[in-house]
């Protein structure tokens, strides 16, 4: 029978792909999706979706997605049995650590890790049962230069401002393109609908890149900032500030106000005109918009973390939040309230560098290491040297600076592990993988995006599809892996951890004074759970003890897991609301304009401003079809032209004689690339773009299509031992390059009257 | 809420490829497809998630509310394609990407012949050098010493979104494997049977250069000639650079009404001033700033349903500033509408449109569509055309249910110092290649070139392009052409009927310079490309093109000869 006899079957569901969170409407006949829509009556997402979401069928059924796991025997992957690839990871895992000790196994935790329901629940586990100091995830190359500003400034590294994008007068985006990347740390899906939406109600959208993305084409006004110079252009907008008296500071109170201004008094735009690339008028006029608007939020994304200033930027964007009196105001840069995060309970006060790494003396940020210096615990013998890898929905290889140098090492590991759908360029070198079941035959909630939602709009979608007998959830592989690194063996009670998790938070709620259900009988709460899964009863105890929850029955108002189930549009909470008094970890409860760490750093940025400049620098690139390094296996999501393109500027490759589709060298401190070049009128001469994520080749490799559309990886280029000083975080953009076409072909110079 | 296709659309198809709802047509696979203006996104199916404006090689998509006033229409125009019988076939949308699998047993790589570096000879060496796993060797040859053939010199000037389809054409040209040999003509520096001692095969892809004839008295007046020579002439086609047209007006007559008339008469009756700013040729600029041409009549033979130019084509010329658009309908055409085509009706709905609201009725220079007229006679004097008679036509009926103009007898004079005729391109002969005279192409049976007399498949010999189907189609149109041309040579390759050549590459080489001294790499185009594109920019323009054959060979090779 054709599946197309089958009864279609309408299922919603959130788009797990990125980070803009879209209610999708699913057709299914029987488990082959036939159709994908966005949701006209999603709450938040009301019928948008992008064309990876459109994909989201064709990504889950993808033929060379991992069915059964593959363990390592006579040299090659091979497939095996889940009881055999268990049993084969306790072998690996208590080798290594019985030999080298604990910090010998190393955990990598890709971006995709933070978009499945099981990671939240079941990582923390096997985390604290590897007991490893050498915990490394995507974080360390993307935004935690975010959190340790904020960290810094407000004494709490989760307490991260977004901007009231529905609401806001006057939108400042510095180095985020959400016209292609649906936006990052402010959840918000259309980004781009409501960007028009600030225009249609008077507002106006600036953008600061390099490049002329297409969120600064449909943006008021672009500047075209030389890459990595974000700080001094901040800086100048504080000195106007302060030199023109436009502070205007809001409820909250601050400490080192005049320490601020005297540390930025150099910095007037006259003087870091040059450096940014940008005329001295318009940095002023920047600086007296954003003070006069009404409401104003200044908002920056990837490109202002991946530099070596990308903390002291991120601390100057929250500065400029603060001193316009717009942090946690209405169409400012407000604070989301996490559904699952119960308000009773207050986070803990925000540290850093308590341990440091063991070659490079990297400092601790959120218990993790940069991920820029994993390769070097690796392939750098001595005591504490790391002998295993655990990889989690990561592709380190393409994703982390100097992925070649880490390929090259990942050979040198008694044992890695690898959690991933697919065979690729890191899991390629794996003892064994497990791979998780489809995305559909689990249920999904955005534990982590729901901290950065610009509107609370609470929604959970169960699973579409039911699991397979024989095929272990995500949740049983990671518990199932915590049972293992807790020496409880391959057969140890997994289910029995998990459910332990469960009673432990309702034993706690019951004993904290705060909650809601305080001095109640843990059994009684646990009775009363609804949830048909582990994960989804885990999930129902956060979301009733949160701050919209049920309470277990004291706020009938309240949302439970049933509600949601049964609407998958969600329930709307409103929006933002100020609630900054209760973030604040100092123990003054005062905002620190000035931490004490970026002293040094805005001294050295002073030193550096006059520095001359390299003749080229690399930066990334976005592309709405492309979602870092794993969707390049969707032939809807490669086709047309080949992305992976080294643009430069036109005159630039006049200049030098590269014309469309040339192969170029690309030289950087670490490595060489080649590749087609694409001269392009949207970059300013001296900048050089490439994607990242892309270099899909390696012995071993099973993703067809996108071995087919390989391209070349940017992290080919990326420098690992530049990182920012502050967070460690890997340096993507503004990287030294050098420019050579490949041929030295016959062609004489522009005569230099032609010249531009 | 939809995305658009407006008028850049060159039909490449690359968006049916990225559309994960199969929701723009027609598709190559569909029947439709050769003969369609451009492609349409159904506003009913289409999800909004703008994987096609990712892919478009001319931007010729958007959503909805990026419209403008001036390109709204098109919202129209993409919904009224699905009023019609849209036969679409099964949803095929990665046929574009996934070639099919060519197992060849012969060492070496497989070397192919393409003559003509115009759209239809890119996208056939685009479809040979994608084929995975499959080593193949390409030279492309053309005439003249710059590539892209029409993209170069048949898209108007004012129309620079369509050609940047070149950008393409230029990744094409930079595969491993590609040799691009300019100003090499086969034929006088090579010979049919030259190209296949050295290659597997050869393909043609020549286009059609020539024009068809009125067939009136008085066509061989002096300032009565064919569009393309005009086309060409403005373009900076090096073999009509020093052509002359008799500018000093008031009148010019454009005989026929496709795309090629409508892009004649608007550059007849743009602003010099505007085109300035294009990369029209220096000469023909010049020329056209002292034009005293205030009317420029076109002329249909039929109704306006039959009208040949496309729709967007239409629009274009209707959002034009700077001069008077008129129509002049038949009067049984006032009001009437029983087309049962989507596109064609909207076509005559436009046209009665703006027969009533003609626009900017003020300006100093006008274009007049009129329909339902045929010349009989370019009249002259001293040599020299003065005028055109025409008839009016009837419409009737015609055998095969088609439209056709019958004279009814009444005629006019239209006095008229320039007559440009565009009633439709033909092929020209390739020495030693067949040629069916009767309908101005290769013969060929998908692309197979068939033998004169036994109409049996010549061995290595294919075609692609207008040359292969006739004038028909848009400029991506002819990748799905090459796709079955490349196809039919793949399967003679796979199963050993193409000849091995008896010289190799080195050879090739050898012959093209004992030849041709003053042939041109493709790395010579990119000096001159630069050369070109420095020189506009002084200029506020796309490019200033060089149009003399020796100092394009001058500055591409600056020492002389190539050595």
């Amino acid at each position: 029978m054709s599946i197309m006899n089958l009864t279609p079957l309408t299922a919603h569901r959130i788009c797990p792909l990125c980070e803009s969170t879209c209610g999708l409407e699913l057709t299914l006949h029987g488990d082959h999706v036939t159709a994908v829509r966005g949701y006209d009556h999603d709450r938040f997402s009301a019928g948008y979706l992008c064309p990876k979401g459109a994909n989201l069928g064709k990504l889950d059924e993808d033929p060379d997605r991992l069915r059964n796991p593959l363990v390592r025997r006579d040299g090659a992957l091979r497939e095996a049995s889940w009881d055999q690839a268990f049993d084969a990871v306790e072998v690996g895992l208590n080798q290594v650590r019985g030999r080298y000790g604990d910090d010998a196994v190393a955990f990598y935790r890709g971006n995709p890790s933070a978009h499945t329901i099981a990671a939240t629940p079941y990582l923390r586990p096997l985390a604290l049962a590897l007991n490893s100091r050498n915990l490394y995830s995507a974080s360390t190359a993307d935004q935690i230069p975010t959190q340790v500003a904020c960290g810094l400034i407000f004494g709490n590294d989760i307490a991260i401002p977004v901007p009231d994008l529905d609401r806001t007068d006057f939108l400042l985006i510095f180095g985020a393109n959400p016209a292609e990347s649906n936006g990052s740390l402010c959840t918000a899906p259309n980004f781009n609908g409501r960007l028009r939406a600030i225009q249609a109600r008077g507002g106006k959208v600036v953008v600061v890149d390099p490049r002329r993305t297409r969120t600064a084409q449909a943006a008021d006004s672009h500047l075209q900032i030389r890459p990595a110079a974000d700080a001094y252009l901040l800086l100048g907008v504080v000195q106007v500030i302060f030199e023109e008296k436009l502070v205007t500071l809001c409820g909250a109170g601050v400490r080192h106000l005049d320490a601020l201004a005297d540390l930025v008094r150099g910095f007037a735009p006259e003087r870091v005109a040059d450096v940014c690339g940008i005329p001295a008028t318009h940095i002023r006029r920047l600086a007296r918009d954003l003070a006069a608007a009404p409401s104003a939020a200044v908002y920056g994304r990837m490109g202002t973390c991946t530099t070596a200033h990308g903390t002291v930027s991120n601390w100057l964007i929250q500065v400029v939040n603060i001193l316009t009196g717009n942090l946690d105001r209405p169409g400012g840069a407000m604070f989301p309230r996490n559904p699952i995060r119960p308000s009773y309970r207050k986070s803990a006060r925000f540290t850093m560098a308590r341990w440091h790494s063991r070659v490079r003396h990297l400092p601790e940020v959120a218990g993790e290491f940069p991920v820029a210096t994993l390769a070097d615990e690796i392939d750098t013998p001595g005591d504490g040297q790391v002998k295993a890898l655990i990889t989690y929905a990561g592709n380190p290889v393409l994703s982390t600076p100097n992925g070649a140098r880490l390929a090259a090492a990942l050979p040198q590991l008694d044992f890695m592990l690898c959690i991933d759908p697919y065979v690729n360029e890191t899991t390629s070198h794996a003892d064994v993988i497990l791979p998780p079941p489809r995305t559909l035959q689990a249920g999904h909630f955005d534990w982590s995006l729901a901290a950065f939602m610009i509107r609370a709009v609470v929604r959970y979608s169960p699973p579409v599809l039911p699991l397979p007998a024989d095929r272990p959830s995500e949740a049983e592989i990671l518990s199932r892996l915590a049972v293992i690194a807790a020496g409880n063996g391959a057969h140890g009670d997994a289910a029995g951890l998990r459910e332990n998790l469960v009673m432990r938070m309702l034993t706690h709620a019951a004993a904290d004074p705060g909650s809601p259900v305080y001095g109640r009988d843990p059994h009684e709460l646990r009775g009363a759970l609804a949830g048909r899964s582990d994960v989804e009863r885990h999930l129902e105890v956060m979301l009733r003890l949160g701050p919209y929850g049920d309470g277990f029955g004291t706020d009938p108002e309240g949302i439970t897991l049933t509600q949601l189930i049964e609407q998958p549009e969600g329930v709307d909470k409103g929006p933002m609301e100020p609630r900054l008094a209760e973030l604040i970890g100092h123990p003054d409860g005062l905002i620190d304009l000035c931490p004490q760490e970026v002293i040094a750093e805005v001294v050295q940025l002073e030193r550096e401003m006059s520095s001359p400049q390299p003749e080229f620098v690399l930066i990334g690139r976005r592309a709405l079809r492309s979602n870092n390094s794993w969707m390049h296996n969707i032939p809807n999501l490669v086709a047309g032209p080949d992305r992976c393109t080294l643009q430069l500027s036109i005159v630039d490759a006049d200049a030098l004689g590269i014309c469309d589709g040339d192969s170029v060298v690309v030289r950087s401190a670490v490595g060489e690339v080649t590749v087609a070049a694409e001269p392009t009128t949207d970059l300013r001469t001296g900048v050089v773009s490439l994607p990242h994520g892309w270099g899909h080749r390696g012995a071993g490799m099973a993703q067809g299509v996108a071995e087919r559309h390989a391209g070349v990886s940017a992290n080919d280029l990326t420098d690992h031992s530049v990182v920012d000083a502050l967070s460690g975080n890997a340096v993507f953009n503004g990287v030294p390059v050098t420019i050579e076409p490949v041929l030295a072909q016959r062609r004489r110079a522009v005569p230099s009257a032609l010249s531009p | 809420m939809s995305h658009v296709v407006t008028r850049a659309c060159c039909s490449d198809a690359t968006c049916v490829a990225a559309c994960p709802v199969n929701c723009i047509h027609p598709t190559q696979d569909e029947p439709g497809y050769a003969t369609s203006e451009m492609l349409y996104i159904d506003p009913e199916a289409c999800i909004d998630c703008g994987a096609c404006v990712d892919v478009c090689p001319v931007d010729a998509i958007m959503p909805d509310y990026d419209l403008t006033s001036s390109t709204q229409v098109y919202a129209d125009l993409n919904a009224r394609y699905f009023l019609g019988a849209v036969a679409a076939a099964p949803a095929k949308a990665e046929s574009t990407m996934q070639r099919p699998p060519i197992i060849v047993t012969e060492p070496g790589p497989l070397r192919v012949a393409v003559v003509g570096s115009g759209p239809a000879g890119c996208f056939a060496a685009e479809e040979l050098l994608a084929h995975d796993g499959l080593a193949v060797e390409v030279d492309i040859f053309d005439r003249l010493p710059v590539p892209w053939g029409l993209v170069r010199f048949g898209v108007a000037p004012d129309h620079q979104d369509t050609k940047s389809v070149a950008r393409l054409f230029a990744r094409t040209a930079a595969r491993r494997g590609l040799h691009m040999h300019l100003n090499v003509e086969v034929g006088t520096h090579l010979t049919h049977a030259e190209l296949l001692a050295h290659h597997h095969a050869v393909i043609y892809a020549v286009g059609a250069s020539g024009d068809r004839r009125m067939e009136v008295p008085g066509e061989q007046f002096s300032g009565s000639h064919s569009a393309t020579e005009f086309v060409a002439w403005y373009n900076g086609h090096p073999d009509f650079a020093h052509h002359t047209f008799d500018l000093s007006g008031p009148r010019a007559v454009v005989v026929g009404n496709g795309n090629v008339a409508l892009d004649v008469a608007r550059v007849l009756a743009t602003d010099p001033q505007r085109l300035a700013r294009t990369d029209i040729a220096d000469h023909a600029l010049r020329a056209l700033a002292d034009s005293a041409i205030t009317d420029v009549v076109v002329l249909g033979r039929r109704g306006p349903e039959q009208a040949s130019f496309t729709v967007p084509e239409l629009l274009a010329l209707a959002d034009s500033s700077g001069y008077g658009l008129f129509v002049e309908l038949g009067e049984d055409h006032a009001a009437r509408s029983d087309n049962r085509d989507p596109i064609a009706s909207m076509k005559a709905d436009l046209l009665r449109d703006l027969a009533v609201h003609p626009r900017n009725p003020g300006a100093r220079r006008r274009i007049v569509l009129r329909f339902q007229s045929a010349p009989v006679e370019v009249l002259g004097g001293n040599g020299r055309v003065l005028g055109l008679r025409v008839v009016h036509n009837e419409l009737i009926t015609g055998p095969d249910g088609r439209i056709v103009g019958r004279p009814s007898g009444a005629t006019e004079e239209i006095d008229c110092g320039l007559v440009l005729r565009s009633i439709g391109f033909r092929g020209r002969p390739m020495p030693g290649v067949p040629f069916d005279d009767a309908r101005g192409l290769i013969p060929n049976a998908g692309g197979r070139v068939l033998d004169d007399v036994a109409a049996a498949p010549l061995p290595g010999v294919y075609t692609t392009g207008w040359i292969k189907r006739g004038p028909s189609g848009v400029i991506g149109t002819n990748r799905r052409c090459a796709q079955e041309t490349v196809r039919a040579l793949l399967d003679d390759h796979s199963t050993g009927r193409l000849p091995s050549p008896s010289h190799d590459h080195q050879d090739l080489t050898t012959l093209i310079r004992e030849r041709q001294p003053r042939e041109l790499d493709y790395t010579a185009w990119k000096t001159i490309d630069i050369h070109e594109r420095a020189l506009g920019r002084q200029q506020q323009r796309p490019r200033t093109k060089l149009v003399d054959v020796d100092q394009i060979v001058r500055i591409a090779a600056p020492t002389g000869p190539l050595s």
